[in-house]
């Protein structure tokens, strides 16, 4: 029962025979989105609508200790203002967590402030203005404690398990013994400040209750997650949730677990016994919704004399909250990708008065690969050779420390045709040497880039019709990663039709488990399901065939049968067959349907390593005068397996890019010293990258053949392309200026106060 | 609070709506008049998710109130497709080149993009990224939004169109 | 945030504008273009009883010559500053100071008076109209005057505009034919306020500096006009030595505010390197 009517198409471009896959058509649901039909969550306008604004906290630790409700309530308009004191009973506390993977929220349940932009009341009202001024007249005071701020502001504290729940510790060898025989040394901290996902579309929820059965419109990156977190929390079941998400304006991991903004509109609700809309302002999406935690890494590394890897130690100290626990994984990331026969990584956390972390797009690599590509960078210059021949010296045939084989790596082609298309080679050694005709410092960097293949657990439904159309449900989401048409390629290319004519329905909770859009697993994770499902159907259309003495399919068993076309053809003879419709009518059949499902391969992870690769290279300009840099050509080469949507494909790893280029030189929040408040909890001061920032920019998709890592053979894009970028700027910097930034942002702070000012 | 009586056009068709003085002109398109294609992405005026026309000008509605719209003509991202559903040039453009990824930044894009080639029909890739300057977005890069563009004034111009090779 | 409550007029003169002004008292405020006040309003930094829109008024609009003057009403807009055909021949700083503010949409409802008269100091225009000695036509209860631009800014968001107030038109002299001019905006990307910014105006008789100004942005709480920097470079062929006493002398009469820009140094540096250019470029413009 889709809502969401998909228009037919023109025609497409195809070159391949019979094939979805691997072709860029548009964007299926771009119509809808350019003619502004694609309905978000706060697009959506049910009869008897209230309105609600969430207040929040101006200081970052204490109580609240009065909230003007009666001047609130006194406005015209307000219909009611939910607080502590008579929010609705939870069936469970927020506070607790069944396994790791669950999240604290703050949601009225007491009057503790342990953030600043905490919710502290939601106001209800007939409009957004009335809504909006019942906040203001609140008037909250508080009683305020010292806020604990920053990596420094508490004890540091030793970790079990980091990010998604990876050993905090985890090497070989021996690390001293390896420093101790290095022929050339290296040691140095980074820093890397807390940043927002900051989505362009904030979060929003509109919440319907009928008894005791919510319809909830909401962006989610993982809708099963939050059907039962919500029926946990409000003692439902979650069979009576039906979740809505069919697109999200962004997640970047902001949006993949269910938060505490969200589950106030569903209280707020069942407060007041209408639908109600509640919807974050830009400022409120900075604490509720998570970010990523800063991180200071110190790295130690030793090479031999010939370049070779001795050691490399990897530290990271990370903040979290003090109400619960994730530890922004950095460095992971050494455990994966350089040869060194002793490494060592180890995170420590730091607890202080913030909104609790969370996973933001590359989470652990983007500050990890950063930290680690400097280090290297450095290392290979103190060492004499060029950065690039190093990381080839240190390339890793097998898996450092766990020794697997990988599944697939195509590294040492990224790094040729990107150092190729780059001009690598004419890039002199030292610093300093490069200038433009308007007497611009230039410099040139290099990045590895890397990030795991995963996959989640995701169940699909497809159907095939007698008149030749067929149908695909999988309760997956686009959030802009291009889901509504790369699933529709591979259900197309799996059911053997026209792309023209399958229908694809995603984002709905109703729909079977489409598992998480996130840790760039959302295209395997989902597409493995729908390829199963649509095999199913065809193996069940192959019975009808096979057994059947009046097809032409007749006695050819159902692994000699493949769907091409509308039709199932002999494998060894293509040209005898017999189309889907022939076959159901034959049968006596409308339709026939099938199920599939995917998910993690415990014995394929255990014998093999996963992973993305590419190589990025940045050229930096900068100006003398002001230490202003800008990037200004960027060409990343990446191997990603099987691709199957190229424009698609190369428009995330360009978005990824330009991530990578506001973490090495903009983003970066700043909290005031004593409150603990953000200073640019905006996005006139906290600054994503804008139009001006972009260089040219080229994305390059090696071609890789990976049997191993699942059924498609296709690993994730989504997140790649800030790894490596950030390193290959800030390796570009030093390149240009003869100056090492050691925290990011890099600013012209940062170079200017450094030995050897431009 | 007392409501103003505003008369106005919108997307050529007249309407009139009973509004408050502080209703910014998005909240009246969005809540009001229930055209939800223009989206809130900020505070502060900065996004330009909120970009509609007001009087053959490029304007955030954000920024500007209902009241001051009273007597105006204004196109919003359903009003620039023609009135049989073909696609504007820039609309195409910006499916053709793959200019959007999550789409929320896409009308107000749009929109500008729209005024753009009028001030300027041929401009160049600087001009291009200078003339959208007031839009935010997350997703995409820009790399593609200031092809979907070119391919728009090409369009427009029955010039040919000839996307760069990867 | 939605803005608090308030009433909306919409006089049809000045004359009205300024008798609403003048009866609502302090808790009025004019609306020119909106893109200050509102963004002020959406933060409850403004909270405003009443708003009088002044877009109604038609003598609020339009670019005028008045013998060796232009007059340009207050409601003009940066887009058409920059549309204007006159003022790129008469007064081409204009236009290339308008480019550099915010970003398309703004510079469509963003005014001239506005951006003059609400004593922002990170507005480009007043240290402009300063540099060329503009003045600034105003009406308030006591009736029209004058006030030169270089008179009219006390410290941040504090102006010779009385409360009811407004500024109609701002009335410039037109710098002599075959100036040098340019407006240099250090910005941290595009659509920012400036890290600091420079405007200079100058005219060059055989080979040497005839007359000179310049005016400083967000370097101060006011837009400053450094007048000591000018006269140093009168008389003088722009030569370096030269242009390094001008920059030290308008450095020194900066007084920044330290903040996401910057620290206070390092802004008076950029100012004087933004004048430094500034001065090469208009030196390259200006033709003897």
């Amino acid at each position: 029962m889709s809502d969401i009517t998909m228009p037919n198409v023109a025609a497409i471009e195809r070159s391949r025979h019979g094939s979805s896959i691997g072709q860029p058509v548009t964007r299926r649901e771009g119509h809808l989105k350019v003619t502004g039909q694609a309905g978000y969550a706060a697009d959506y306008n049910p009869p008897g609508l209230l309105h609600a604004v969430m207040a929040v906290s101006g200081i970052s630790r204490g109580r609240v200790t009065h909230l003007d409700v009666a001047a609130a309530e006194a406005h015209p308009g307000v219909v009611k203002v939910m607080t502590p004191a008579n929010a609705p009973k939870l069936a469970k506390s927020p506070d607790d967590k069944d396994h790791g993977f669950m999240f604290r929220m703050n949601v009225l349940q007491n009057d503790s402030v342990r953030f600043a932009n905490q919710p502290i009341a939601v106001v209800i009202a007939e409009t957004l203005e009335a809504a909006t001024e019942g906040v203001a007249l609140l008037r909250p005071r508080y009683a305020e404690e010292p806020a604990r701020i920053g990596l420094d502001g508490s004890a540091a504290f030793a970790l079990q398990a980091v990010g998604a729940g990876a050993p905090a510790k985890g090497g070989i060898g021996d690390i001293e013994a390896g420093l101790a025989e290095a022929a050339t040394r290296f040691e140095a901290t980074y820093e890397t400040p807390a940043q927002y996902h900051n989505p362009l579309e904030p979060h929003a929820t509109v919440a319907e209750w009928d008894g005791d059965k919510l319809v909830l419109h909401t962006p989610s990156q993982g809708l099963t997650m939050a059907q039962g977190r919500i029926a946990g929390l409000f003692g439902i079941d979650p069979a009576n949730i039906l979740i809505k998400s069919p697109f999200l304006g962004g997640g970047f991991g902001a949006k993949g677990l269910f938060s505490g903004p969200q589950v106030l509109g569903i209280m707020a609700a069942r407060f007041v016994g209408r639908p109600v809309k509640l919807v974050l302002r830009r400022e409120q999406m900075f604490g509720p919704v998570g970010h990523r935690g800063e991180t200071r890494q110190t790295l130690r590394l030793g090479a031999d004399s010939t370049g070779g890897l001795t050691a490399l130690e990897h530290n990271t100290l990370t903040t979290t909250s003090f109400y619960d626990d994730f530890f922004e994984p950095a460095g992971t990331t050494s455990r994966h990708l350089y040869a060194s026969p002793a490494i060592a990584t180890s995170h420590e956390g730091v607890r202080a008065d913030i909104g609790t972390p969370i996973f933001m797009r590359a989470p652990g690599e983007a500050p990890g690969s950063a930290a680690l590509e400097c280090a290297i960078d450095e290392l290979a210059v103190k060492a004499g050779m060029d950065p690039l021949d190093f990381r080839l010296r240190n390339y890793a045939e097998i898996e450092p420390i766990t020794g697997k084989p990988f599944s697939s790596k195509a590294l040492r082609q990224c790094y040729a045709q990107g150092a190729a298309r780059f001009g690598w080679a004419s890039r002199p050694r030292a610093p300093r040497q490069m200038r433009d005709d308007d007497g611009l410092l230039v410099g040139w960097g290099v990045g590895t880039a890397t990030f795991p293949a995963m996959i989640f657990p995701s169940e699909a439904r497809a159907v095939l019709r007698v008149d030749g159309s067929a149908r695909v449900e999988i309760g997956a989401q686009d959030m802009g990663q291009g889901a509504w048409t790369s699933l529709a390629q591979i259900a197309a290319d799996g059911l053997g039709v026209d792309y023209d004519k399958l229908d694809l329905e995603i984002g709905s909770s109703a729909l079977p488990t489409g598992g998480i859009a996130g840790g760039s697993a959302g295209t395997a994770t989902a597409g493995s399901a729908i390829h199963h499902a649509a095999a199913d159907v065809i193996k069940k259309l192959a019975a009808l065939a096979t057994s059947d003495e009046r097809s032409p399919l007749f006695g050819a068993g159902n692994s000699g049968v493949v769907p091409r076309d509308g039709r199932l053809v002999r494998q060894d003879d293509e040209s005898r067959g017999e189309s889907y419709a022939s076959i159901l009518a034959r049968a006596g059949l409308a339709e026939i349907d099938g199920k599939g499902s995917a998910g993690p391969n415990p014995s394929m992870q255990e014998s093999y390593a996963m992973h993305s690769h590419g190589a990025v290279f940045a050229e930096v300009k900068v100006d003398p005068d002001f230490g202003q840099i800008r990037v200004t050509r960027l060409v990343g080469a990446f191997a990603a397996g099987r691709i199957i949507n190229p424009r698609m494909v190369r428009s995330q790893y360009y978005g990824g890019m330009i991530w990578g280029v506001g973490f090495a030189l903009h983003e970066h929040a700043a909290a005031d010293p004593r409150s603990g408040r953000l200073m640019n909890a905006n996005l006139a001061e906290y600054h994503v990258p804008v139009n001006a920032d972009v260089p040219l920019i080229e994305a390059i998709l090696v071609e890789e053949h990976d049997p191993h890592v699942n059924v498609l053979g296709l690993k994730g894009v989504g997140e790649i392309g800030i790894t490596g970028t950030v390193g290959a700027i800030a390796n570009a910097v030093w390149h240009a200026t003869g100056v090492r930034a050691r925290a990011f942002p890099i600013t012209l702070d940062t170079l200017l106060e450094r030995p050897g000012d431009i | 609070m007392a409501k103003t009586l505003i008369e106005l056009t919108i997307n050529g068709e007249q309407a009139e709506a009973l509004v408050e003085s502080r209703t910014l002109l998005i909240h009246f398109l969005r809540e009001q008049m229930n055209l939800t294609g223009a989206h809130i992405g900020c505070d502060t005026g900065h996004c330009g998710a909120c970009t509609v026309e007001i009087d053959g000008m490029s304007v955030k509605s954000c920024m500007t109130f209902a009241v001051q719209a009273a007597g105006a003509q204004i196109t919003t991202i359903e009003g620039i497709a023609g009135a049989d559903g073909t696609l504007s040039a820039v609309q195409e453009g910006f499916r053709m080149m793959h200019g959007l990824q999550c789409g929320y930044c896409t009308p107000g894009m749009i929109l500008r993009a729209h005024r753009l080639l009028l001030e300027n029909p041929a401009p160049t890739e600087s001009e291009i990224r200078y003339g959208i300057a007031g839009n935010l977005c997350r997703c995409t890069g820009y790399v593609n939004i200031v092809k979907a563009i070119q391919y728009a004034a090409a369009k427009i111009n029955g010039t040919p169109f000839q996307e760069a090779a990867e | 945030m939605i803005p608090g409550r308030f009433d909306y007029h919409r006089p049809a003169s000045i004359a009205e504008a300024v008798a609403l002004l003048a009866s609502l008292g302090d808790e009025a405020r004019p609306l020119a273009g909106g893109h200050s006040l509102i963004p002020l309003m959406k933060t409850r930094l403004a909270t405003p009883e009443h708003l009088v829109d002044l877009g109604a008024i038609a003598s609020l609009k339009g670019i005028q010559v008045d013998g060796d003057d232009i007059v340009i009403a207050a409601m003009t807009t940066q887009a058409e500053l920059i549309g204007s055909a006159l003022l790129a021949e008469r007064i081409p700083l204009l236009k290339e100071t308008a480019l550099v503010i915010a970003d398309p949409q703004i510079r469509y409802k963003g005014t001239l008076g506005g951006n003059v008269a609400n004593g922002d100091p990170g507005n480009d225009m007043p240290a402009v109209m300063q540099c060329l000695d503009a003045a600034y036509e105003v009406v308030d209860e006591a009736g029209p005057r004058r006030i030169p631009a270089r008179a009219f800014y006390f410290g941040a968001y504090d102006t010779a505009l009385q409360a009811g107030g407004i500024v109609t038109a701002v009335r410039i002299k037109v710098p002599p034919h075959g100036h040098g001019y340019a407006y240099e905006k250090l910005k941290r990307k595009i659509g920012d306020y400036a890290t600091a910014a420079a405007a200079v105006v100058l005219t060059v008789a055989d080979g040497r500096c005839a007359t000179a100004s310049i005016g400083l942005t967000n370097v101060s709480e006011t837009p400053l006009w450094a007048e000591e920097a000018a006269r140093i470079l009168v008389g003088s062929t722009l030569d370096t030595a030269t242009l390094d006493r001008a920059v030290a002398a308008a450095e020194s009469i900066t007084n920044p505010a330290s903040d996401m820009r910057g620290p206070a140094e390092y802004r008076t540096k950029m100012a004087g390197v933004m004048l430094r250019r500034a001065i090469e470029r208009a030196k390259s413009r200006a033709t003897a």
